[in-house]
C-alpha cells in the first residue's frame, strides 16, 4: 500500500514541476526519436545490401557441397543425388512460405578469349527461369535481352567483359575451362544480352549461360555446384538454414551454408556498421544520462525542505529516495512512450518511400559485393522499437539512481533550516 | 537653495493582485523624511512596511500616489532611470541574502563604487575606512560563507554607505542575528547616521532597533496610525 | 577586480556547485572526445582505404596510352604500336621529387595449368626490382619469392595457387593468346606464391618477369601497357600527375591520378566528410540539451542573487552576460580537460592502432580493402571545429536562461515570494 502512495507522490512531483519534468523529458525524448530513427534508417538500409548482394550472388542461403565451399572446384560439385536430396529437402512444407525461388548453378573459373584479349570470367550455367525470380542480375539489362529457357549457347556478359573483348549483342566468342575429366573444354558462345551492374568484378568477370550449355560443355551430366535460395525475409535466414540442415543431416555432400558464412565480407561490413551505430547511440545516451543526472539532482537539492517536511511526518530515507527514483521511472516511462512515437511516426510519415541522399552520393558505391543504393526506405521492426525503448529505460533508470541516493542522505534538520 | 529631503511620499498606494483578490498593502501614505534623520518603520507582518520601503527604493512602482528620492520623481522614472537611482542614491540592507557568495567581503562592499566607475585606489580607501568603522578589518578577502551573520550584515553595511549614498534602506536588518551581534549593528549604523550624516530608514519588528530610532513611524494595514520623534 | 567584474562573476560561480559543473562539463568534454576520436578513426579508415586502393596495386599515378582505358586492349601500349624505350620513360618520371618509384607493367590473359588442374589467370609482367617498390602485392610474398628478371618463373596467387595445386618449385604451362594473333605457350616455374588479402589478385593473378610476358605475348620490349607511379603524399596526386604530363617524354599517353581512375574512392571520402559533420552537429546538438537544462536550473535557484544584482543598480544586460561567462568558463573547462584526454588517445591509437582482427572480417568498400583496424588519423581541421562547436553548443545552451536570469523581479524574489 505504501508503494502505491510514494508512486502517487512521485507522480504529483512530476506534474507539478510541468517545466523542469518537460526539459529532462525532452532529452530523453528526442534521443528515443533518433535512435528509432536511425535504427530504422540502418536495418532498411542493411536489408537493402543483404539483398542486393544475396541476389547476385549466392542467395541469402546456399546448398552445395561442404568441399566445394572451401575449394570451389568443378570436382567438388553436387552430384546428381546430392541435387536430388537438395530438391526433396526444399520441398519441405515448413520452408515453402519463407522461399521465394531456388535456383540451380554450375559454376566455373574459366578463360574467356576473342580477337586478342583473354580475360578470365566465371562462367555459371542458370536455369533461365529461376534466374529471373532469383536474380536481380537480368533486371540489370543494357543490350539485347536475358537468357531464354530454350537458349542454346547463348552468353549473358558484363558490358566491361564486352568492351574488353569487343563483344556486341550477336557476337561470338570462346570460353575455356577445365571440365569433369580433367581436360580443358572450349565452348563457343553467342552473346544474346550485355548487362551492367555498377560492381566492376561482376561487369568484368561474370558470365550466365544456360545450365544445359554448361553442362554439356563440362561433361558434368545433370549436377550442380550449387543451389542458390532466395528467401523473403533475410531475417528468415536461420530457421531456414536450420530447417534444410535438419533435412539433410546425415549426408556429407550437400549443406545448407547461409550469406553469412558464404559471405564474410559482407557479414564483416554490416556488423561494423551496427556497431559503429551502437557506439555513436552509446556516446549520445552518456551525453543524455548526465544531463538527467543533473537535472535530478538539482531538483532533489531544491526540494530540501519539501523532503524534509516529508521526513519530519515520518517518511523513511528509503523512502524519500523511492519517490525520487519513481519520479525518474514515470518520467522515463513518458518519454519513451512519446520519443517512441515521435521517432516512429516522423520516420514513417516522412520517409517510407525512403530517404534520398543522392546529393552525397553522386556515383556508384560499392561494398563486400553490393552496391548501395542512394535511396534507403527504413524499416521499422517492432523487436527493434522495443530494443530503442529497453535502451532508453535503461538510461533513464541509472540516471535516477545516483539523485535517489542522495535524497537519501538529506539530513532532516539541514533541510528544515534552508528556506527552498 | 534648499537641499531637497531624502524621501517625501504623496498619497502613496501599492495593490496587489492575488488570484482575483485586490490586496492593498499601503493606503494613502504621506511621509516626508530631511537628510540624516534615522527612521523606524515599525508595525507587525502585513503592516505594509517592506512593500513601503520597496517604492521608496525603486524595486516597486506605486500603484497610486507619488514618491520623490532626494528630489526624484519615482514615478515618472523609467526602469533604467530606476536602475540608476538604486546604483548611485540609494544604499540597500537587506535581512539576509545580502552578499553575491562568490565575491569576497572587499569586493562586495566595493561592487556598486565599482559599477559607478570609481577608480581602485579610491574604491580600496573608501571601503578599508569603512571597515575599520565597522570593526571587520582584516575580514576583506573572506568569502560570505566564512563570515558569521553579523560580519555579513555589517560588510552589507560598508556596502550601503560606501557611495555616500542620499538614503539607506534597511528591511529588518537584525531579524536573523543574536542579540548581542543586533545591538551592536544599530550602535553602528547610529554611528554611521551621526558622523556622515546617511539618512537611514528601517523597517522593522525588533523591539530594541525601534528603541534606538530618533523617529518612528508606525504602520498598521498600510496606513500610518502615528509618527512620534524620540530624543 | 577589473572594472567590469561579470567574468569574475560568471567564472567563480563554476566553483558554486562543484558536483553539478563538474558533470555538465564531463557531458562537454565527453562530447569532444568521442566526436573528435570517432572522426580521427573514419579519417584513419579513408586513409587505409587510399592506401590499399592505390597501393596494393595500382599505384597513386598511372600512365596508359591514350585509347588504353576501358578496353585495356594488348595492342594500346604506351607510343602506340613501336612503344617507347622503358628506360628514359621510367627515369623522366621519377626524376620528379614528388615521386618515390615507378614501375612498368605488361598485362594479359590466360590459362595456367599444372598437370591436374588448370584455371584462368590475369597474367601480370612486372620488373621484380621496380615493383616491390610501388605496390604491395609484390612484398606480399608468403612462399618462395618474386620472379627474377628474364627467369622462365612466375609468381601465384594463394587462392590460385591452391586452385591447381601448384607449390613454389613445380612447373606450370602458361597459355595466352598473343599481339600477333598465335596462341604463345611455354613452361614456367613457380618461383613463389604472394597473398594480398583481395580476392581477384589472389585467386586470379600470375606476376611473370616483364621482358618474359612480352616474349609470350610476341611484344617487343618497349611495349608495355602501363606504368605505375607511387607517390609519398597520395593526396598531392593530381598536381603530380598534370606536372608529369608536361614532361613526360612520349606522345599519345594519359597520366592519371586515382582520383580520376578510383571515383568511388574518392565519392566514397565525400561521404565521409559529410557523415563526419552530421556526427558534430548531432553530439553537440544534444550537449546543448543538457548543459542548457543544468544552466536553467543553475540560473532558478540562484535567483536571488541576481534579484540582488539588479536592486543594487546592475542592468539586465549585465546579468545575461554573468550568464553567458559562466557557461563559456563551462565551456573552456570542458575543451581543456577533453583536449587533455582526446589527444594522448588519438596519439595512442595511432600509434597502436585497435585491432579487431578477432571481431571482423576484412571488407571491400570503394573497391578498397578494409582492415578492421582503427588506425586514428589526425583529425587536423576538425579538432578546432569540434573545439569550436563546444563553445558555441555552451553559448548556445545560456541563451534561454540567461534572458530568464535577468527577467527575475527585485523586489518579490528578494522578499522570498
Amino acid at each position: 500500500m505504501k508503494l502505491v502512495l510514494l508512486l502517487r507522490l512521485a507522480a504529483r512531483n512530476v506534474a507539478r514541476n510541468a517545466r523542469r519534468s518537460t526539459l529532462t523529458a525532452l532529452a530523453m525524448v528526442i534521443g528515443l526519436a533518433l535512435l528509432v530513427f536511425s535504427r530504422a534508417l540502418a536495418d532498411g538500409g542493411h536489408e537493402d545490401w543483404i539483398r542486393g548482394a544475396v541476389r547476385l550472388g549466392d542467395g541469402h542461403v546456399v546448398l552445395e557441397s561442404p568441399a566445394f565451399a572451401r575449394s570451389r572446384d568443378l570436382a567438388d560439385r553436387l552430384t546428381p543425388g546430392a541435387l536430388a536430396a537438395a530438391e526433396r529437402a526444399l520441398a519441405a512444407p515448413a520452408l515453402r512460405p519463407l522461399l521465394v525461388a531456388a535456383a540451380p548453378r554450375l559454376e566455373v573459373a574459366a578463360l574467356a578469349t576473342a580477337a586478342a584479349a583473354a580475360v578470365p570470367v566465371a562462367a555459371v550455367g542458370v536455369d533461365p527461369a529461376a534466374e529471373a525470380r532469383f536474380s536481380t542480375l537480368p533486371g540489370k539489362l543494357t543490350e539485347g535481352r536475358f537468357l531464354a529457357p530454350d537458349d542454346r549457347g547463348a552468353a549473358y556478359v558484363g558490358d566491361r567483359l564486352a568492351r574488353r573483348l569487343g563483344l556486341h549483342v550477336g557476337s561470338r566468342f570462346v570460353v575455356s575451362a577445365q571440365g569433369a575429366d580433367g581436360q580443358i573444354a572450349d565452348q563457343l558462345l553467342r552473346v544474346v544480352g550485355v548487362f551492367r551492374t555498377g560492381l566492376p568484378d561482376a561487369d568484368e568477370g561474370l558470365i550466365q549461360v544456360p545450365l544445359a550449355t554448361a553442362r554439356q560443355w563440362l561433361g558434368t551430366g545433370a549436377a550442380a555446384t550449387a543451389v542458390a535460395l532466395l528467401l523473403r525475409d533475410s531475417h528468415d535466414v536461420d530457421r531456414a538454414a536450420a530447417a534444410l540442415g535438419a533435412a539433410l543431416a546425415g549426408r556429407r555432400d550437400v549443406a545448407a551454408l547461409s550469406w553469412r558464412a558464404a559471405m564474410p565480407e559482407l557479414d564483416s561490413a554490416v556488423k561494423l556498421d551496427d556497431d559503429g551505430d551502437y557506439l555513436m547511440h552509446g556516446i549520445l545516451f552518456a551525453i543524455i544520462g548526465l544531463a538527467i543526472v543533473n537535472t535530478m539532482l538539482m531538483s532533489v537539492l531544491n526540494r530540501s525542505r519539501e523532503f524534509g517536511i516529508l521526513r519530519a511526518l515520518g517518511l523513511t530515507r528509503g523512502q524519500t529516495g523511492a519517490i525520487v527514483f519513481g519520479e525518474g521511472l514515470l518520467l522515463t516511462a513518458a518519454s519513451g512512450l512519446v520519443g517512441l512515437a515521435l521517432g516512429a511516426g516522423a520516420t514513417w510519415l516522412l520517409f517510407r518511400h525512403g530517404l534520398d541522399y543522392s546529393a552525397l552520393m553522386k556515383g556508384n558505391i560499392t561494398m563486400a559485393g553490393a552496391v548501395i543504393s542512394p535511396i534507403i526506405v527504413p524499416i521499422l521492426g517492432p523487436a527493434q522499437l522495443l530494443q530503442s525503448l529497453a535502451y532508453i529505460a535503461a538510461v533513464g533508470v541509472l540516471a535516477a539512481l545516483y539523485p535517489a541516493y542522495r535524497a537519501t542522505k538529506l539530513d532532516l534538520v539541514e533541510a528544515m533550516k534552508f528556506d527552498a | 537653495m534648499t537641499t531637497p529631503p531624502a524621501v517625501r511620499t504623496s498619497d502613496v498606494w501599492k495593490i496587489f493582485s492575488h488570484d482575483g483578490l485586490a490586496v492593498e498593502a499601503v493606503r494613502g501614505v504621506d511621509l516626508e523624511i530631511a537628510r540624516g534623520e534615522f527612521v523606524v518603520l515599525a508595525g507587525p507582518s502585513g503592516s505594509g512596511k517592506t512593500t513601503l520601503l520597496n517604492m521608496l527604493g525603486g524595486l516597486t512602482r506605486p500603484t497610486r500616489g507619488g514618491v520623490w528620492v532626494d528630489g526624484e520623481d519615482l514615478v515618472a522614472l523609467p526602469e533604467r532611470g530606476l536602475a540608476a537611482l538604486r546604483l548611485e542614491r540609494v544604499g540597500f540592507v537587506f535581512q539576509a541574502y545580502n552578499l553575491l557568495p562568490v565575491l569576497t567581503a572587499l569586493e562586495n562592499a566595493e561592487f556598486s563604487l565599482l559599477l559607478r566607475g570609481v577608480p581602485a585606489d579610491e574604491r580600496r580607501r573608501r571601503v578599508t575606512e569603512l571597515f575599520a568603522t565597522l570593526g571587520i578589518a582584516g575580514l576583506e578577502d573572506r568569502r560570505p560563507g566564512k563570515l558569521s551573520g553579523g560580519q555579513q550584515q555589517r560588510v552589507a553595511v560598508a556596502r550601503a554607505v560606501a557611495g555616500e549614498p542620499a538614503l539607506v534602506l534597511a528591511d529588518e536588518p537584525t531579524a536573523n542575528l543574536d542579540s548581542a551581534a543586533s545591538a551592536a549593528l544599530i550602535d553602528l549604523m547610529a554611528t554611521l547616521n551621526r558622523e556622515r550624516g546617511t539618512t537611514f530608514v528601517f523597517a522593522t519588528h525588533d523591539a530594541t532597533l525601534m528603541q534606538r530610532a530618533r523617529r518612528l513611524v508606525r504602520l498598521v494595514d498600510g496606513r500610518v496610525v502615528s509618527d512620534e520623534r524620540t530624543g | 577586480m577589473t572594472e567590469h567584474p561579470w567574468w569574475r562573476i560568471g567564472r567563480r560561480s563554476l566553483g558554486r556547485n562543484r558536483r553539478r559543473t563538474v558533470i555538465t562539463a564531463l557531458g562537454l568534454a565527453f562530447g569532444y572526445f568521442a566526436v573528435v576520436v570517432l572522426i580521427g578513426m573514419m579519417l584513419g579508415i579513408v586513409s587505409e582505404m587510399v592506401e590499399s586502393g592505390t597501393g596494393i596495386v595500382s599505384g597513386q599515378i598511372q600512365v596508359h596510352a591514350a585509347d588504353y582505358l576501358p578496353d585495356h586492349s594488348v595492342y594500346a601500349t604506351i607510343g602506340g604500336d613501336a612503344g617507347t624505350p622503358v628506360g628514359p620513360l621510367l627515369d623522366s618520371i621519377a626524376a620528379d621529387p614528388a615521386v618515390l618509384a615507378a614501375a612498368p607493367r605488361v598485362y594479359g590473359g590466360g590459362l595456367v595449368s599444372t598437370g591436374s588442374a588448370t584455371a584462368a589467370a590475369s597474367l601480370m609482367g612486372v620488373d621484380p626490382a621496380r615493383e616491390v617498390r610501388v605496390a604491395q602485392l609484390a612484398t606480399a610474398i608468403v612462399a618462395g619469392r618474386l620472379p627474377r628478371p628474364g627467369e622462365r618463373a612466375l609468381a601465384l596467387g594463394a587462392e590460385l595457387a591452391r586452385r591447381i595445386h601448384a607449390r613454389p618449385g613445380d612447373t606450370v604451362v602458361v597459355v595466352a593468346p598473343a599481339a600477333d594473333g598465335s596462341l604463345g605457350n611455354d613452361l614456367y616455374v613457380v618461383a613463389g606464391v604472394f597473398k594480398s588479402g583481395v580476392q581477384p589478385l589472389d585467386a586470379g593473378t600470375a606476376l611473370l618477369p616483364i621482358g618474359v610476358l612480352q616474349t609470350l605475348m610476341a611484344l617487343g620490349p618497349d611495349r608495355i601497357h602501363e606504368v605505375a607511379v607511387k607517390l609519398a603524399d597520395p593526396y598531392a596526386a593530381p598536381g603530380v600527375a598534370a606536372r608529369l604530363a608536361r614532361r613526360l617524354p612520349v606522345a599519345g599517353a594519359l597520366v592519371q591520378p586515382w582520383t580520376v581512375t578510383s571515383p568511388e574512392l574518392v565519392e566514397y571520402a565525400g561521404m565521409m566528410r559529410a557523415s563526419n559533420w552530421i556526427v558534430l552537429v548531432v553530439v553537440f546538438g544534444m550537449a546543448i540539451f543538457g548543459v542548457a537544462n543544468t544552466l536553467l536550473m543553475a540560473t532558478y535557484e540562484r535567483r536571488r542573487e541576481f534579484a540582488l544584482l539588479l536592486a543594487l543598480g546592475a542592468a539586465p544586460r549585465h546579468i545575461v552576460r554573468t550568464v553567458v561567462y559562466e557557461a563559456l568558463a563551462i565551456g573552456v573547462v570542458s575543451l581543456l580537460a577533453g583536449a587533455a584526454v582526446t589527444v594522448p588517445v588519438l596519439v595512442w591509437w595511432h600509434r597502436a592502432p585497435l585491432d579487431l582482427g578477432r571481431l571482423f572480417s576484412d571488407f571491400t568498400l570503394a573497391g578498397a580493402l578494409v582492415r578492421p583496424v582503427l588506425k586514428t588519423d589526425d583529425p587536423g581541421a576538425w579538432s578546432y571545429i569540434a573545439a569550436a562547436a563546444l563553445l558555441v553548443t555552451a553559448l548556445a545552451a545560456a541563451v534561454v536562461p540567461a534572458f530568464r536570469a535577468a527577467r527575475v523581479p527585485p523586489a518579490d524574489t528578494l522578499a522570498g515570494r
